[in-house]
Order: structure tokens, then C-alpha cells, then sequence
């Protein structure tokens, strides 16, 4: 319980600490804040405990500051309109998940092999350098993963003060919940409620909201990075959730930069604003890995050289990932739905989020080729969470090819933009 | 909106949910099963048996531990051992040698078997990776039968890494034969019935749970059995045939005198202490023993002798009495 209430108030403050946002939004922009600035100062030795005070500190008296301004906050956090039975649709499985998540204990593979384990290390230490980071206290394996979401973790169970994943439970629970909310708000109440039902989001054991992976983490902040591009208001935000992004896994780095490229054409000049916070982010990256042995993860970057040679795995890699597609039990017909979706946005010329889905596709497949691994293997394990990362261009391909009514949500506000 | 929107619409959420249904369900029978328990009886309800010897190491102390994983699928578990282990020591080790070829001051003594979170020895992690790899899985059998012989030496211990000795091999028996086997130089006997073929993986640790550098085997049955032992070294996949020893030697033995690292080995198969002669030498020898010493030359007296030289293959060269002239 005490893990459920400081995970319900801590990221939520951490995001509204830069800046007032909605409930979901304030926690996706939160884990990703806290996380990000635990690591970036923890390479400058920073005490997590100091960064933790700061930015719920500052969380409180942004908080206070938006009160003062009641019209504005309240403008902030009305929920997108809908209908009822789409309401109860969309809470009857957050509700199912937080039940499942308060009995079952955790018992999925990443989560407890890669993630957590860190977190708990990361608890312990008070450190990214620790002992455990340099092999001399347990074996990690993957120990160069990247540390944004498991430090989440590790601030809960430093709050809590209690190191067992239980405490933690809630905090993959929530960025679920509040994925489905801020698509439900960005996108539409449909979305979200299709979101929500999604097995492989809700219900998978290995990926899913009651596991503690972070392709979850991956895909919020993807769509709130998309969704920063559509609006094309704010370079900095957008740059934020982009370092988010390659704070909190291996593919991050790519997925940033794809949506860094893509995203210079609706923020032109002011990209360069949009790169700040990914450089610093990949800086504070790169100095901790070259401080730390590498272990058992493959090595992509050397791997790509390979790629000429490795040409003919192209085709089965597209064949074997797309088959994930349409696997009923995961996706339903949403995987198809954006398919078609996307295929027609191309044919229109709307080539934003063909483009963005294209180019993660690409990434992932281009790894599928490359990979010293079995590739069949390789896919079977991690295709359908590769797909969940491209949810939001999923779902607003589909919103965008739908309707008027959704689409006044997918296109930009009709104000000029301004500055970050 | 549209009619054919809301339709669209309402066919992906119907298919989502629809999608969805057997995996909630099971989740649901699942919490609805564990809901009465407590975190730990939960736990051990999803991993049976794993977890709960993982709570005894728990409480078992904050000593560092050796977690031995030498399977696929036994390194999976011992990521989740750590897991649940943490912030006590756990340092995992993917073959047996990793741990072995450790200061033996320094490395954690207390051994973990990754598959079950067991406590264990480093003998019986040793003794699940040969069974899993005879070298010899249908060895060939002589068409002589005997009823009383010797092993003249047999081994179940591993050297530099990564070497590992053991005595594979055969006995076969017609009709039931009750086959005592003695372990010298301690004396230990064991006592098997043999009825068909039996074959062995690691004689001596299958018969009498210990690990041993150098000894030598009494065999005696109540019934014809024919044999076949090799002594084997696993990880470099080969074998040296054994000579199965009938007595001591009937006459002086010439063997050529030959620099270390050939070793000559004397053996006493007797029960009382005799002198047996090496070149020039007495050599006194108290009852079943067996000494190893430099190869200097003839051997004679109530004693049996062999030679053996590592070859750079890894396998064992024998001289037997019956070799040399």
C-alpha cells in the first residue's frame, strides 16, 4: 500500500514539476523526469536522495502555483469528452490489473532477470557506480541497459523503504494507466479504451502491465513524443521525452534519433532546442557505459557493419516480424487496422507517422538481420514488444484515417507556436 | 460520428477485448487461487519448490554464495536466484571450472545449485554434468566372464581445468550376479546386483558418493560377469582402456625407465604387507596399497605394477605389464 501511494504521488509531482500538465501526462513526463534526472546526476555523483527532495520540491510548489490559478489547471485536466459505456470500458481493465497486480506476485523474466534487479541494486547502492555495476557483488546480466526506468523503481523503494518488488508493482501499473489515459485525451476515448483491452499492454505476461518490462515506458514516451511533434509547440518538451527515450532502453537511442530527424520537419530551426536534452541524456549514457563492463548483450552499432553481407535475412526478418501482427491473442485486429491505416495515410501523402512507423520498423528489423542470435528466436521473443513501442503511431494512424471528429485531436492547434 | 466509424471502432475495441478474455480469465483464477495466502505462500505457489529453498538460504546466514548454474536453463534460474538472493553475494558460475579455477581463499564456499536454490556440494554439481555426458554410453563388453578381479585404478576427481577423470564402463551378467566392489585404499564395499548390462558414468561416485584422486578397486561376484572400464577424461572426450588385473606379477616386469611425468604405480592387491622390487630397490608396501613413484625400470616381487603419461589430447598412456617384454 505504502508503495501504491508513493507511486501515486511522487512521478505525478516530478512532472508538474516542469510545468503544469494533466494527471497521465504529469506521470509519464514524471517517471521520465525523475528517472532521467536520478541518472544524469548520479554519473555527477549527485545523491539520489538530494535529486529526489529537489524535484518533488519543486513538483509541490509548481503544484501550488497552478492552484493559484484555478481556471487554467481546470482546463488542464478535463477529461477529453465521451461517452459513459467508453468510460466504464476503459477503467473495468485498469481496475481488473490493479487486482491481479495487488495478489499475484511478479513472476515474469526481464522484469525480475534485468530490471528490477537493478532497481534493487540501485536501492542498496545509492549509486550508478556501484559495486554491483562492476560485477563484484552479483552477477547483472545486461549490466550496460540503460538505468531510467529501474531508478524509478529504486525511488519507490527508497521512499518505501522496503526493497521487494511488490512496492513496485504499481509503478508499471500506472505508466500502463496512464498511457491509456493520455491516449484516451490525445487521440480519443475509443483509443483508449482499445488501449486499455489490448492484451499484449494489459494482459501479457511477459511485456505487459502486471510484468515489470519497460516497452510500456518506451511506448509513452514515444507517443508523447509524437504527440510533441504534432502540436510542434514545444522543442524542449519534445527533446525531453526524446531523452526519456534513450534513458530507458538499448532501442531508445535510435527510436530519438528517427524522431529527431522526422521531428525537424515540423520544429525546423528550433530543433536544435529539441536536441539538447537527448545530447546531454546520451552523454550522461555513454560516460557511465565506458566506466562499466559490458556483458552479455550484443553489440548492434559493431554489428551494422555486417549488415551488407546479412541482406538475404531482410526479407524473412519483415516476413517473421509482420506475422506478429495480426496474432489474434495479442493484438486482436488493431495490428491489421494500423496497417491499412498507415498504407492509406501513405497513399494521401500524410507521411508523419508512416514515416515514424516505418523508420522503428526498420530499426528492428535491420537488428533482426544482424543479430548473432537465432533471428526465428530472436523475434518470437521480442517482436510483440517491439510492436507495443509503436502504438502511438499506430493508434494515430488509425484516428487520423478515421474520422473528422478524431482527427481535430491528431491534427495541431490552430495557434502559432511558441517559444519552449 | 459515423455510423460506419463507430463501427470500425467498436470492432477493434470488440476484438481487443475479445482477444483479451482467456488471459484475464486465467489471471483472475489465478489471484482468485493465491488471494487467501501469504506474499511468501504466493511465491512458492508460482515457483514450487525454488522458492522455498530459496527462503531457507534467506535465512540461512549473509555468507557469499557460489551459484553453479551449468545448463541453459539452469543460468535462467540462477539470474532469478540472485534476484530474490539480493543484497546478499551471489556470484554465478557457468561451468564447474569457473568456480574450481578460483583461490580457493577467496572464492564463496557455500555452493547453490541454480535449478533448485539447493544447497549443495561441488561433487554432486560434478556428478549431474557427467551423467548428463557419458563419453561411453554402450561400451563393448568382452565375451570373457570372471568372477574375481581388480581395477587397478580408478579415479573420480578433476585436475587443471578443465579436466575431469572418471572410470566409465560395463558388467554384464547372464543370469543375477551379486557383485561386491571394494574401494581400496579405504576398504569400502558396496555391494550391487547385476542382472543384464549395468553401466557406470563415474564408478566411483556413483557407487560410493566420493570424490578421489588415485585408487584401485577389488571386484567379486557370485556369478560369471564379463567387464570393461576406461578411465575417461570428460571435457576432452577421451578414453584409455583399463587392464582388468587377475593377481600380482608372475614374473619380473622389464619397463623402460622414463623421465617424469611418466609415473610408475605399485600395487599391493594383497591383504597383508609384502616388498616388492623396483630396478634396484626394495619397495615395502603395506596391504592394498598403491603408490605412484618415477619410472626407474623392471619391477618385480608380489606386487602389480603399470605405467601411465599424460599424452596432449588429454587422455592417459597406459604401459602394462603385458606391454613390454
Amino acid at each position: 500500500m505504502t508503495g501504491l501511494v508513493v507511486t501515486a504521488v511522487l512521478f505525478p509531482l516530478a512532472g508538474w514539476a516542469a510545468g503544469r500538465r494533466s494527471l497521465a501526462e504529469a506521470f509519464l513526463f514524471g517517471a521520465g523526469l525523475l528517472g532521467a534526472a536520478m541518472f544524469i546526476l548520479g554519473v555527477l555523483n549527485v545523491p539520489f536522495v538530494v535529486t529526489m527532495t529537489a524535484v518533488a520540491v519543486a513538483g509541490v510548489v509548481q503544484l501550488v502555483l497552478a492552484l493559484s490559478s484555478r481556471a487554467e489547471v481546470a482546463r488542464a485536466i478535463v477529461p477529453a469528452r465521451s461517452t459513459a459505456t467508453l468510460t466504464i470500458l476503459t477503467v473495468v481493465p485498469l481496475v481488473l490489473l490493479a487486482l491481479i497486480v495487488s495478489i499475484v506476485p511478479l513472476h515474469d523474466f526481464d522484469g525480475r532477470a534485468f530490471w528490477l534487479l537493478k532497481a534493487k541494486a540501485l536501492a542498496n547502492e545509492r549509486t550508478v557506480d556501484g559495486p554491483f555495476f562492476h560485477l563484484r557483488s552479483s552477477y547483472d546480466p545486461r549490466n550496460e541497459y540503460p538505468l531510467l526506468i529501474p531508478l524509478d523503481a529504486a525511488a519507490v523503494m527508497i521512499a518505501t523503504r522496503d526493497a521487494d518488488d511488490p512496492q513496485v508493482r504499481w509503478l508499471y501499473l500506472f505508466l500502463f494507466a496512464a498511457l491509456v489515459v493520455f491516449v484516451r485525451r490525445r487521440i480519443g476515448p475509443w483509443y483508449g479504451a482499445i488501449l486499455a483491452w489490448l492484451p499484449q499492454f494489459s494482459f501479457a505476461a511477459e511485456g505487459g502491465a502486471t510484468s515489470a518490462y519497460a516497452d510500456i515506458a518506451i511506448a509513452a514516451f514515444v507517443t508523447a513524443a509524437v504527440a510533441e511533434m504534432i502540436d510542434g509547440e514545444s522543442p524542449l518538451r519534445f527533446g525531453a521525452w526524446l531523452s526519456f527515450l534513450l534513458l530507458t532502453k538499448n532501442e531508445g537511442l535510435p527510436i530519438a534519433s528517427v524522431l529527431l530527424f522526422i521531428g525537424a520537419f515540423r520544429f525546423r530551426r528550433r530543433i536544435g532546442i529539441a536536441a539538447i536534452a537527448p545530447a546531454v541524456a546520451a552523454a550522461a549514457l555513454l560516460v557511465w557505459r565506458s566506466g562499466i563492463p559490458i556483458t552479455d548483450e550484443e553489440n548492434y552499432a559493431a554489428l551494422l557493419s555486417s549488415l551488407p553481407s546479412r541482406m538475404g535475412r531482410i526479407l524473412p526478418a519483415v516476413w517473421q516480424f509482420a506475422r506478429h501482427l495480426v496474432i489474434f491473442w495479442n493484438w486482436g485486429v488493431v495490428g491489421i487496422a494500423a496497417v491499412v491505416a498507415l498504407a492509406l495515410l501513405a497513399w494521401r501523402r500524410e507521411w508523419r507517422m508512416p514515416a515514424i512507423a516505418a523508420s522503428m520498423a526498420a530499426l528492428y528489423i535491420g537488428a533482426y538481420a544482424v543479430t548473432n542470435w537465432n533471428m526465428s528466436d530472436l523475434v518470437a521473443a521480442s517482436a510483440d514488444r517491439l510492436l507495443m513501442q509503436m502504438i502511438g503511431p499506430m493508434l494515430f494512424a488509425i484516428a487520423a484515417v478515421i474520422g473528422p471528429n478524431e482527427r481535430s485531436r491528431y491534427t495541431p492547434p490552430e495557434r502559432p507556436p511558441t517559444p519552449a | 460520428m459515423q455510423r460506419w466509424r463507430v463501427a470500425i471502432l467498436s470492432l477493434l475495441l470488440f476484438s481487443a477485448v475479445a482477444a483479451s478474455l482467456p488471459r484475464l480469465a486465467d489471471s483472475l483464477r489465478l489471484a482468485a487461487r493465491l488471494l487467501p495466502l501469504s506474499l511468501h505462500e504466493r511465491r512458492e505457489a508460482l515457483m514450487p519448490e525454488f522458492y522455498a529453498n530459496i527462503e531457507k538460504l534467506r535465512s540461512s546466514g549473509r555468507r557469499p554464495v557460489a551459484v553453479l548454474a551449468t545448463t541453459r536453463a539452469a543460468l535462467d534460474q540462477a539470474v532469478f536466484l540472485t534476484y530474490y538472493l539480493y543484497p546478499r553475494e551471489a556470484k554465478t558460475y557457468g561451468t564447474r571450472f569457473a568456480w574450481a579455477a578460483l583461490d580457493p581463499k577467496t572464492r564463496p564456499s557455500l555452493i547453490v545449485d541454480a535449478a533448485s536454490a539447493r544447497v549443495t556440494t561441488y561433487a554432486a554439481v560434478r556428478d549431474a554434468d557427467l551423467r548428463r555426458e557419458p563419453l561411453l554410453r554402450d561400451p563393448p563388453l568382452p565375451p570373457a566372464t570372471r568372477r574375481s578381479f581388480a581395477i587397478p585404478i580408478v579415479s573420480s576427481n578433476d585436475g587443471m581445468p578443465a579436466a575431469a577423470y572418471v572410470i566409465e564402463g560395463a558388467l554384464a551378467a547372464d543370469v543375477e550376479a551379486h557383485v561386491t566392489l571394494t574401494l581400496f585404499p579405504n576398504g569400502i564395499p558396496k555391494t550391487l546386483t547385476v542382472r543384464g548390462k549395468r553401466t557406470f558414468y563415474d564408478l566411483v561416485y556413483e557407487c560410493f558418493g566420493v570424490m578421489q584422486f588415485a585408487g584401485w578397486m577389488r571386484v567379486e561376484s557370485d556369478a560369471p560377469v564379463r567387464a570393461a572400464f576406461w578411465l575417461v577424461n570428460q571435457p576432452a572426450h577421451v578414453a584409455a582402456p583399463l587392464h582388468l588385473v587377475s593377481g600380482p606379477l608372475e614374473s619380473p616386469a622389464h619397463f623402460p625407465a622414463l623421465p617424469h611425468p611418466a609415473i610408475l604405480w605399485l600395487l599391493n592387491l594383497s591383504d597383508r604387507p609384502v616388498v616388492g622390487k623396483v630396478a634396484s630397490h626394495d619397495a615395502p608396501m603395506p596391504p592394498h596399497a598403491l603408490y605412484s613413484i618415477d619410472a626407474l625400470g623392471t619391477v618385480g616381487g608380489p606386487i602389480y605394477a603399470f605405467i601411465t603419461a599424460k599424452l596432449p589430447d588429454g587422455n592417459t598412456r597406459f604401459i602394462w605389464p603385458e606391454d613390454v617384454p
